[in-house]
Protein backbone atom coordinates (compact mmCIF):
# COMPACT_ATOMS: atom_id res chain seq x y z
CA UNK A 1 0.00 0.00 0.00
CA UNK A 2 1.50 3.79 -0.64
CA UNK A 3 1.40 6.51 1.38
CA UNK A 4 -0.04 9.71 -0.12
CA UNK A 5 3.59 11.14 0.32
CA UNK A 6 4.01 8.37 -1.67
CA UNK A 7 1.87 9.11 -4.93
CA UNK A 8 2.45 12.84 -4.46
CA UNK A 9 5.99 12.57 -5.29
CA UNK A 10 5.66 10.11 -8.07
CA UNK A 11 5.68 12.32 -10.90
CA UNK A 12 8.71 14.06 -9.96
CA UNK A 13 10.54 10.83 -9.90
CA UNK A 14 9.46 9.62 -12.63
CA UNK A 15 11.16 11.96 -14.61
CA UNK A 16 14.38 11.28 -12.73
CA UNK A 17 13.89 7.49 -13.19
CA UNK A 18 13.57 7.96 -17.12
CA UNK A 19 17.70 7.85 -17.21
CA UNK A 20 17.31 4.51 -15.92
CA UNK A 21 15.46 2.77 -18.43
CA UNK A 22 16.24 5.23 -21.74
CA UNK A 23 18.73 3.46 -23.50
CA UNK A 24 19.33 0.52 -20.64
CA UNK A 25 19.70 -1.86 -23.89
CA UNK A 26 20.91 0.10 -26.15
CA UNK A 27 23.60 -0.64 -29.33
CA UNK A 28 25.37 2.36 -27.82
CA UNK A 29 25.53 -0.13 -24.21
CA UNK A 30 26.45 -3.29 -26.45
CA UNK A 31 29.40 -1.57 -27.88
CA UNK A 32 30.65 0.40 -24.96
CA UNK A 33 34.86 -0.69 -23.92
CA UNK A 34 35.79 -1.70 -20.79
CA UNK A 35 36.34 1.68 -19.59
CA UNK A 36 32.83 3.03 -21.12
CA UNK A 37 30.59 0.57 -19.69
CA UNK A 38 31.90 1.16 -15.99
CA UNK A 39 31.28 5.31 -16.82
CA UNK A 40 28.32 3.87 -18.27
CA UNK A 41 27.15 2.06 -15.08
CA UNK A 42 28.47 4.70 -12.85
CA UNK A 43 25.50 7.59 -14.79
CA UNK A 44 22.71 4.86 -13.86
CA UNK A 45 24.10 4.21 -10.24
CA UNK A 46 24.17 8.39 -10.17
CA UNK A 47 20.54 8.71 -11.37
CA UNK A 48 19.26 5.97 -9.33
CA UNK A 49 20.61 7.87 -6.63
CA UNK A 50 19.21 10.96 -7.97
CA UNK A 51 15.87 9.34 -7.31
CA UNK A 52 16.26 8.15 -4.19
CA UNK A 53 17.66 11.25 -3.06
CA UNK A 54 14.67 13.23 -4.20
CA UNK A 55 12.17 10.24 -2.72
CA UNK A 56 14.09 10.76 0.47
CA UNK A 57 14.00 15.05 0.38
CA UNK A 58 10.35 14.76 -0.38
CA UNK A 59 8.89 12.11 2.31
CA UNK A 60 11.31 14.25 5.03
CA UNK A 61 9.54 17.34 4.06
CA UNK A 62 6.09 15.76 4.48
CA UNK A 63 7.33 14.45 7.65
CA UNK A 64 7.60 11.13 7.35
CA UNK A 65 8.28 8.58 10.23
CA UNK A 66 12.18 8.57 9.94
CA UNK A 67 12.11 6.87 13.94
CA UNK A 68 12.11 3.32 13.88
CA UNK A 69 9.50 3.29 17.09
CA UNK A 70 6.65 2.05 14.98
CA UNK A 71 3.96 3.06 12.59
CA UNK A 72 4.56 3.10 8.84
CA UNK A 73 8.38 3.16 8.85
CA UNK A 74 10.35 6.04 6.54
CA UNK A 75 11.68 2.54 4.93
CA UNK A 76 8.56 1.09 3.98
CA UNK A 77 7.57 4.16 2.42
CA UNK A 78 10.71 5.34 0.63
CA UNK A 79 10.23 1.68 -1.02
CA UNK A 80 6.87 2.61 -1.96
CA UNK A 81 7.83 5.76 -3.50
CA UNK A 82 10.88 4.15 -5.54
CA UNK A 83 8.66 1.43 -6.80
CA UNK A 84 5.96 4.21 -7.87
CA UNK A 85 8.72 5.68 -9.44
CA UNK A 86 10.55 3.34 -11.27
CA UNK A 87 6.86 0.90 -12.34
CA UNK A 88 8.57 0.06 -15.46
CA UNK A 89 12.32 -1.21 -13.79
CA UNK A 90 13.52 -4.21 -15.62
CA UNK A 91 16.94 -6.58 -15.38
CA UNK A 92 19.69 -4.61 -16.48
CA UNK A 93 18.40 -1.22 -16.24
CA UNK A 94 21.39 -0.18 -13.93
CA UNK A 95 23.30 -3.35 -14.26
CA UNK A 96 23.19 -2.97 -18.06
CA UNK A 97 24.24 -4.83 -20.35
CA UNK A 98 27.44 -3.28 -21.35
CA UNK A 99 28.71 -4.03 -17.60
CA UNK A 100 26.76 -7.21 -17.21
CA UNK A 101 29.51 -9.58 -18.44
CA UNK A 102 32.29 -8.07 -16.29
CA UNK A 103 30.28 -8.09 -13.50
CA UNK A 104 29.59 -11.68 -13.57
CA UNK A 105 33.17 -12.63 -14.45
CA UNK A 106 34.39 -11.08 -11.39
CA UNK A 107 32.06 -12.90 -9.42
CA UNK A 108 32.26 -16.26 -11.16
CA UNK A 109 36.23 -15.85 -11.00
CA UNK A 110 36.24 -14.99 -7.42
CA UNK A 111 34.44 -17.68 -6.46
CA UNK A 112 35.76 -19.99 -8.66
CA UNK A 113 39.54 -18.86 -7.02
CA UNK A 114 38.48 -19.61 -3.76
CA UNK A 115 38.63 -23.17 -1.93
CA UNK A 116 36.36 -25.25 -1.85
CA UNK A 117 35.17 -25.05 2.01
CA UNK A 118 35.56 -21.09 1.11
CA UNK A 119 33.04 -21.09 -1.43
CA UNK A 120 30.45 -23.86 0.44
CA UNK A 121 30.78 -21.32 3.21
CA UNK A 122 29.77 -18.42 1.20
CA UNK A 123 26.94 -20.18 -0.95
CA UNK A 124 25.70 -21.82 2.50
CA UNK A 125 24.74 -18.35 3.79
CA UNK A 126 22.56 -17.24 1.01
CA UNK A 127 18.84 -17.37 1.74
CA UNK A 128 17.04 -19.08 -1.58
CA UNK A 129 14.15 -16.99 -2.65
CA UNK A 130 12.87 -16.20 -6.02
CA UNK A 131 13.91 -12.56 -6.85
CA UNK A 132 12.37 -10.12 -8.88
CA UNK A 133 12.90 -6.38 -9.26
CA UNK A 134 11.35 -3.72 -7.42
CA UNK A 135 10.35 -6.53 -5.05
CA UNK A 136 11.30 -5.87 -0.74
CA UNK A 137 14.50 -8.05 0.46
CA UNK A 138 12.41 -10.97 2.04
CA UNK A 139 11.47 -9.96 5.59
CA UNK A 140 13.59 -11.48 8.58
CA UNK A 141 15.59 -13.12 5.73
CA UNK A 142 19.88 -13.07 6.80
CA UNK A 143 21.90 -11.01 4.67
CA UNK A 144 24.57 -13.21 3.52
CA UNK A 145 28.01 -11.27 3.41
CA UNK A 146 29.65 -10.16 0.12
CA UNK A 147 32.59 -11.51 0.33
CA UNK A 148 34.90 -8.60 1.13
CA UNK A 149 37.81 -9.12 -0.92
CA UNK A 150 35.41 -9.21 -4.51
CA UNK A 151 33.69 -6.50 -3.00
CA UNK A 152 37.05 -4.33 -3.67
CA UNK A 153 37.23 -5.92 -7.34
CA UNK A 154 33.45 -5.02 -8.23
CA UNK A 155 32.89 -1.28 -9.60
CA UNK A 156 31.92 0.93 -6.79
CA UNK A 157 28.38 2.11 -5.81
CA UNK A 158 26.94 5.22 -3.79
CA UNK A 159 26.33 4.27 -0.87
CA UNK A 160 22.39 3.98 -1.03
CA UNK A 161 22.82 0.61 -2.86
CA UNK A 162 24.86 -2.27 -1.87
CA UNK A 163 25.81 -6.05 -3.74
CA UNK A 164 24.51 -9.11 -2.56
CA UNK A 165 23.33 -12.25 -3.29
CA UNK A 166 19.67 -14.07 -2.73
CA UNK A 167 19.40 -17.36 -4.29
CA UNK A 168 22.05 -17.72 -7.20
CA UNK A 169 21.47 -14.11 -8.42
CA UNK A 170 23.73 -10.98 -7.46
CA UNK A 171 21.38 -7.81 -6.80
CA UNK A 172 21.65 -4.35 -6.39
CA UNK A 173 19.85 -3.47 -3.07
CA UNK A 174 18.54 -0.27 -1.44
CA UNK A 175 20.07 -0.59 2.07
CA UNK A 176 17.82 2.61 2.98
CA UNK A 177 14.24 1.35 1.38
CA UNK A 178 14.98 -2.58 1.63
CA UNK A 179 13.90 -2.38 -2.09
CA UNK A 180 15.99 -4.86 -4.63
CA UNK A 181 16.33 -2.33 -6.93
CA UNK A 182 18.58 -4.49 -10.30
CA UNK A 183 19.58 -8.24 -10.40
CA UNK A 184 22.13 -10.53 -12.39
CA UNK A 185 20.71 -13.87 -12.64
CA UNK A 186 22.80 -16.68 -12.46
CA UNK A 187 26.13 -15.11 -10.73
CA UNK A 188 26.11 -17.68 -8.65
CA UNK A 189 26.73 -21.59 -9.12
CA UNK A 190 23.92 -24.05 -7.53
CA UNK A 191 24.96 -24.54 -4.40
CA UNK A 192 25.71 -28.62 -3.64
CA UNK B 1 51.23 -15.28 44.77
CA UNK B 2 52.57 -13.78 41.93
CA UNK B 3 51.74 -10.28 41.19
CA UNK B 4 49.74 -11.08 37.86
CA UNK B 5 48.08 -13.71 39.42
CA UNK B 6 47.26 -11.41 42.51
CA UNK B 7 45.41 -8.88 40.49
CA UNK B 8 43.83 -11.45 38.46
CA UNK B 9 42.27 -12.86 41.76
CA UNK B 10 41.53 -9.45 43.27
CA UNK B 11 39.55 -8.41 40.27
CA UNK B 12 37.76 -12.26 40.66
CA UNK B 13 37.63 -11.77 43.80
CA UNK B 14 35.79 -8.22 43.47
CA UNK B 15 33.37 -9.21 41.56
CA UNK B 16 32.36 -12.39 43.57
CA UNK B 17 32.48 -9.41 46.55
CA UNK B 18 29.94 -7.04 45.31
CA UNK B 19 32.79 -4.22 45.22
CA UNK B 20 32.26 -1.18 42.79
CA UNK B 21 35.73 0.57 42.13
CA UNK B 22 38.59 -0.54 40.43
CA UNK B 23 40.53 -2.90 42.53
CA UNK B 24 43.54 -3.19 40.11
CA UNK B 25 46.15 -2.03 43.02
CA UNK B 26 48.11 0.96 43.87
CA UNK B 27 48.08 2.43 39.99
CA UNK B 28 44.83 2.23 38.99
CA UNK B 29 42.97 3.28 42.63
CA UNK B 30 44.91 6.83 42.05
CA UNK B 31 43.57 6.52 38.57
CA UNK B 32 41.04 9.45 38.07
CA UNK B 33 37.43 8.26 38.02
CA UNK B 34 37.38 9.65 34.39
CA UNK B 35 40.30 7.10 33.55
CA UNK B 36 38.03 4.17 34.40
CA UNK B 37 35.63 2.71 31.48
CA UNK B 38 33.71 -0.62 32.31
CA UNK B 39 31.62 -1.87 29.48
CA UNK B 40 29.36 -5.45 28.95
CA UNK B 41 29.12 -7.09 25.53
CA UNK B 42 27.05 -9.65 24.41
CA UNK B 43 26.81 -11.18 20.86
CA UNK B 44 23.69 -12.62 19.10
CA UNK B 45 21.66 -12.07 21.77
CA UNK B 46 18.19 -11.03 19.98
CA UNK B 47 16.27 -14.22 20.03
CA UNK B 48 13.46 -13.24 22.73
CA UNK B 49 14.37 -16.40 24.27
CA UNK B 50 14.12 -17.62 28.30
CA UNK B 51 17.87 -18.00 27.55
CA UNK B 52 18.44 -14.30 26.51
CA UNK B 53 16.33 -13.00 29.35
CA UNK B 54 18.71 -14.95 31.89
CA UNK B 55 21.58 -13.80 30.42
CA UNK B 56 19.86 -9.93 30.58
CA UNK B 57 19.37 -11.09 34.41
CA UNK B 58 22.56 -12.46 34.92
CA UNK B 59 23.76 -8.80 33.90
CA UNK B 60 21.95 -7.41 35.67
CA UNK B 61 22.93 -9.24 39.14
CA UNK B 62 26.86 -8.38 38.25
CA UNK B 63 26.28 -5.03 37.40
CA UNK B 64 24.66 -4.12 40.65
CA UNK B 65 28.55 -5.52 41.80
CA UNK B 66 30.49 -4.19 38.96
CA UNK B 67 28.33 -1.22 37.40
CA UNK B 68 29.09 -1.03 33.59
CA UNK B 69 27.95 2.01 32.17
CA UNK B 70 27.98 0.62 27.93
CA UNK B 71 27.03 -2.60 26.60
CA UNK B 72 28.58 -3.53 23.33
CA UNK B 73 26.22 -5.40 20.63
CA UNK B 74 28.04 -7.83 18.40
CA UNK B 75 24.90 -8.41 16.25
CA UNK B 76 22.05 -10.30 15.34
CA UNK B 77 20.41 -7.68 17.91
CA UNK B 78 16.84 -8.73 16.91
CA UNK B 79 16.42 -12.05 15.08
CA UNK B 80 13.34 -12.18 12.22
CA UNK B 81 13.20 -8.95 11.20
CA UNK B 82 12.70 -5.17 12.70
CA UNK B 83 8.97 -4.53 14.20
CA UNK B 84 7.89 -2.79 16.98
CA UNK B 85 7.26 -5.50 19.00
CA UNK B 86 10.50 -7.46 18.42
CA UNK B 87 12.32 -4.45 19.59
CA UNK B 88 10.24 -4.60 22.57
CA UNK B 89 10.64 -8.59 23.01
CA UNK B 90 13.68 -8.70 21.91
CA UNK B 91 15.66 -6.00 23.66
CA UNK B 92 13.70 -3.37 25.72
CA UNK B 93 12.02 -6.16 27.63
CA UNK B 94 14.86 -8.43 28.48
CA UNK B 95 16.99 -5.34 29.42
CA UNK B 96 14.76 -2.74 30.97
CA UNK B 97 16.84 -3.17 34.34
CA UNK B 98 19.70 -2.15 32.60
CA UNK B 99 17.69 0.51 30.17
CA UNK B 100 16.00 2.02 33.15
CA UNK B 101 19.86 2.09 34.83
CA UNK B 102 20.74 4.40 32.27
CA UNK B 103 22.88 1.54 30.45
CA UNK B 104 23.34 2.70 26.97
CA UNK B 105 23.76 0.26 24.27
CA UNK B 106 26.01 0.69 21.45
CA UNK B 107 24.77 -1.90 18.18
CA UNK B 108 27.01 -3.20 15.07
CA UNK B 109 24.80 -5.04 12.68
CA UNK B 110 24.91 -8.76 11.89
CA UNK B 111 23.08 -11.21 8.84
CA UNK B 112 20.44 -11.28 11.13
CA UNK B 113 19.52 -7.35 11.86
CA UNK B 114 18.09 -5.30 9.47
CA UNK B 115 18.94 -2.09 8.60
CA UNK B 116 16.59 -0.45 10.02
CA UNK B 117 17.86 -0.54 13.07
CA UNK B 118 20.29 1.72 12.66
CA UNK B 119 17.88 4.39 13.17
CA UNK B 120 16.66 2.57 16.40
CA UNK B 121 17.14 5.27 19.05
CA UNK B 122 18.34 2.71 21.81
CA UNK B 123 21.21 1.25 19.80
CA UNK B 124 22.91 4.39 19.24
CA UNK B 125 23.85 4.12 15.33
CA UNK B 126 22.96 7.63 14.52
CA UNK B 127 21.76 6.17 11.07
CA UNK B 128 25.27 4.82 10.20
CA UNK B 129 26.29 0.99 9.39
CA UNK B 130 29.40 1.88 11.02
CA UNK B 131 30.59 4.02 13.51
CA UNK B 132 33.08 5.42 16.43
CA UNK B 133 33.05 6.96 19.47
CA UNK B 134 35.47 7.24 22.93
CA UNK B 135 34.68 6.69 26.70
CA UNK B 136 37.63 7.92 28.65
CA UNK B 137 40.52 5.90 27.51
CA UNK B 138 39.06 3.70 24.91
CA UNK B 139 38.37 4.23 21.28
CA UNK B 140 35.19 2.25 19.78
CA UNK B 141 34.84 1.19 16.47
CA UNK B 142 31.66 -0.64 15.04
CA UNK B 143 32.09 -2.06 12.08
CA UNK B 144 29.32 -3.80 10.03
CA UNK B 145 31.29 -6.78 8.67
CA UNK B 146 28.35 -8.07 6.62
CA UNK B 147 29.26 -5.65 4.06
CA UNK B 148 32.92 -4.39 3.97
CA UNK B 149 33.29 -2.03 1.25
CA UNK B 150 35.87 0.50 0.23
CA UNK B 151 34.57 3.15 1.79
CA UNK B 152 33.74 1.21 5.44
CA UNK B 153 37.57 -0.10 5.14
CA UNK B 154 38.65 4.06 3.89
CA UNK B 155 36.94 5.17 7.08
CA UNK B 156 38.15 3.09 9.44
CA UNK B 157 42.00 3.45 8.53
CA UNK B 158 41.20 7.58 8.69
CA UNK B 159 39.32 6.95 12.37
CA UNK B 160 42.50 4.71 13.14
CA UNK B 161 45.02 6.88 12.38
CA UNK B 162 43.49 9.88 14.56
CA UNK B 163 42.94 7.58 17.66
CA UNK B 164 44.82 8.85 20.15
CA UNK B 165 43.09 6.72 22.93
CA UNK B 166 45.20 4.30 25.08
CA UNK B 167 42.71 1.72 23.65
CA UNK B 168 41.19 0.21 20.84
CA UNK B 169 38.36 -1.72 20.64
CA UNK B 170 37.01 -2.99 17.22
CA UNK B 171 33.47 -5.14 17.58
CA UNK B 172 31.23 -6.06 14.51
CA UNK B 173 29.33 -9.04 14.14
CA UNK B 174 31.54 -12.11 12.19
CA UNK B 175 34.65 -13.16 13.93
CA UNK B 176 38.08 -13.27 12.17
CA UNK B 177 39.21 -16.29 14.52
CA UNK B 178 37.03 -18.62 15.35
CA UNK B 179 37.42 -22.61 16.34
CA UNK B 180 33.35 -23.17 15.90
CA UNK B 181 32.29 -25.59 13.81
CA UNK B 182 28.99 -23.76 12.63
CA UNK B 183 31.03 -20.80 11.14
CA UNK B 184 34.27 -20.63 12.08
CA UNK B 185 36.85 -17.97 11.06
CA UNK B 186 35.78 -15.31 8.49
CA UNK B 187 39.00 -15.66 6.47
CA UNK B 188 38.36 -12.92 3.86
CA UNK B 189 37.36 -10.42 6.31
CA UNK B 190 40.48 -11.25 8.57
CA UNK B 191 42.22 -10.55 5.15
CA UNK B 192 40.90 -7.05 4.04
CA UNK B 193 40.38 -5.52 8.07
CA UNK B 194 43.36 -7.05 9.92
CA UNK B 195 46.20 -5.37 8.45
CA UNK B 196 44.51 -2.23 9.91
CA UNK B 197 44.20 -4.04 12.91
CA UNK B 198 47.86 -4.84 13.50
CA UNK B 199 48.94 -1.25 11.58
CA UNK B 200 47.09 0.73 14.04
CA UNK B 201 47.26 -1.01 17.35
CA UNK B 202 43.85 -2.54 17.82
CA UNK B 203 44.38 -4.46 21.09
CA UNK B 204 40.81 -5.86 21.24
CA UNK B 205 38.42 -7.28 18.95
CA UNK B 206 34.91 -8.27 19.78
CA UNK B 207 32.57 -10.55 17.59
CA UNK B 208 29.61 -12.81 17.67
CA UNK B 209 28.02 -14.87 15.12
CA UNK B 210 29.04 -18.51 16.49
CA UNK B 211 27.29 -19.07 19.56
CA UNK B 212 29.88 -19.62 21.66
CA UNK B 213 32.44 -18.32 23.92
CA UNK B 214 35.84 -18.25 22.88
CA UNK B 215 39.18 -16.20 23.59
CA UNK B 216 41.56 -16.49 21.26
CA UNK B 217 45.53 -17.04 21.84
CA UNK B 218 46.64 -13.40 20.36
CA UNK B 219 47.14 -12.84 17.20
CA UNK B 220 49.27 -10.82 15.76
CA UNK B 221 49.38 -8.60 19.00
CA UNK B 222 45.34 -8.74 18.88
CA UNK B 223 43.17 -10.70 21.55
CA UNK B 224 40.10 -11.51 19.93
CA UNK B 225 36.94 -12.81 21.64
CA UNK B 226 33.97 -14.51 20.17
CA UNK B 227 30.81 -13.86 22.17
CA UNK B 228 27.83 -15.18 20.13
CA UNK B 229 25.97 -17.23 22.50
CA UNK B 230 24.29 -14.18 25.03
CA UNK B 231 20.94 -15.00 23.39
CA UNK B 232 21.24 -19.16 22.31
CA UNK B 233 23.52 -21.51 22.59
CA UNK B 234 25.37 -24.10 20.38
CA UNK B 235 26.37 -26.58 22.50
CA UNK B 236 29.14 -28.48 21.87
CA UNK B 237 30.03 -26.14 18.67
CA UNK B 238 33.26 -25.32 19.64
CA UNK B 239 36.35 -27.17 17.86
CA UNK B 240 39.05 -29.10 19.89
CA UNK B 241 42.06 -28.91 16.55
CA UNK B 242 41.86 -24.97 15.71
CA UNK B 243 44.92 -24.21 17.81
CA UNK B 244 43.74 -20.75 17.91
CA UNK B 245 41.61 -21.32 21.39
CA UNK B 246 43.10 -19.76 24.81
CA UNK B 247 39.91 -20.06 26.53
CA UNK B 248 36.63 -21.81 24.95
CA UNK B 249 33.40 -22.21 26.40
CA UNK B 250 30.51 -23.85 24.55
CA UNK B 251 28.50 -25.12 27.81
CA UNK B 252 25.97 -22.45 29.31
CA UNK B 253 25.45 -18.90 27.33
CA UNK B 254 27.79 -16.04 28.50
CA UNK B 255 28.06 -12.21 28.27
CA UNK B 256 31.10 -10.09 28.82
CA UNK B 257 32.45 -7.50 31.26
CA UNK B 258 35.62 -5.52 30.79
CA UNK B 259 37.43 -2.39 32.90
CA UNK B 260 39.92 -0.45 31.34
CA UNK B 261 42.00 1.60 33.08
CA UNK B 262 45.27 3.57 31.44
CA UNK B 263 47.20 0.45 32.14
CA UNK B 264 45.22 -2.40 32.16
CA UNK B 265 42.28 -4.13 30.41
CA UNK B 266 40.13 -6.21 32.66
CA UNK B 267 38.18 -8.87 31.34
CA UNK B 268 35.70 -11.73 32.15
CA UNK B 269 33.21 -13.82 30.62
CA UNK B 270 30.25 -14.94 32.30
CA UNK B 271 27.48 -17.32 32.24
CA UNK B 272 23.99 -17.16 32.88
CA UNK B 273 24.34 -18.36 36.84
CA UNK B 274 27.18 -15.37 37.12
CA UNK B 275 29.56 -18.04 37.15
CA UNK B 276 33.08 -17.05 35.55
CA UNK B 277 34.29 -19.14 32.54
CA UNK B 278 36.95 -16.57 31.80
CA UNK B 279 39.18 -14.16 32.85
CA UNK B 280 42.38 -11.89 32.68
CA UNK B 281 43.77 -8.81 31.94
CA UNK B 282 46.12 -7.04 29.06
CA UNK B 283 48.47 -4.72 30.02
CA UNK B 284 48.70 -1.73 28.04
CA UNK B 285 52.56 -1.04 29.10
CA UNK B 286 53.95 -4.27 27.92
CA UNK B 287 53.17 -3.27 24.09
CA UNK B 288 51.90 -6.52 23.34
CA UNK B 289 48.76 -8.52 24.66
CA UNK B 290 50.00 -10.44 28.00
CA UNK B 291 46.87 -12.34 28.61
CA UNK B 292 46.38 -14.02 31.41
CA UNK B 293 43.25 -16.29 31.35
CA UNK B 294 41.96 -18.70 33.35
CA UNK B 295 38.78 -20.97 33.09
CA UNK B 296 38.61 -24.19 31.63
CA UNK B 297 36.95 -25.59 28.12
CA UNK B 298 33.30 -26.46 29.28
CA UNK B 299 33.81 -25.90 32.90
CA UNK B 300 32.26 -23.09 34.28
CA UNK B 301 33.77 -22.49 37.80
CA UNK B 302 31.22 -22.31 40.73
CA UNK B 303 30.09 -18.67 41.72
CA UNK B 304 32.44 -17.61 44.79
CA UNK B 305 35.26 -19.88 43.89
CA UNK B 306 38.75 -18.22 42.49
CA UNK B 307 39.77 -19.23 39.18
CA UNK B 308 43.03 -21.23 38.53
CA UNK B 309 45.78 -18.76 37.36
CA UNK B 310 48.02 -20.30 34.62
CA UNK B 311 51.53 -19.86 35.67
Amino acid sequence: MCSKSARRIVLSCMILAAPLTLGARSPVARRASPVDSVALFEDRVAAYVALHNQCVRRLRGDDADRDSSGGPTFRQTLADSIRLARQGARPGDILCPAVAPRILQLVRADLAARERLEQEAILAEVPQVPVRVNDCYPAGAPLATTPPRLLLRLPPLAPELQYRFLGRTLILLDVDAGLIVDLLQDALPRHP
Amino acid sequence: MPRASLRNFVFVATVLAGASASAYGPRAASADATTLVRFAVIGDSGTGLKGQYEVAAAMEATRSRLPFELVLMLGDNLYGGWSRKAAVERFERPYKALLDAGVQFYASLGNHDDAEERSYGPFHMSGERYYAFTRGNVDFFALDSNYMDRSQLGWLEQKLQGSRARWKVAFFHHPLYSSAGRHGSETDLRRVLEPLLIQYGVQVVLSGHDHVYERLTPQHGVTYFVCGSSGQLRRGNLGKGSGLTAIGFDQDQTFIVIEATAEILQFQALSRTNAVVDSGRINWSARVSTVIGSGERGAAQRPGVSLPVPP
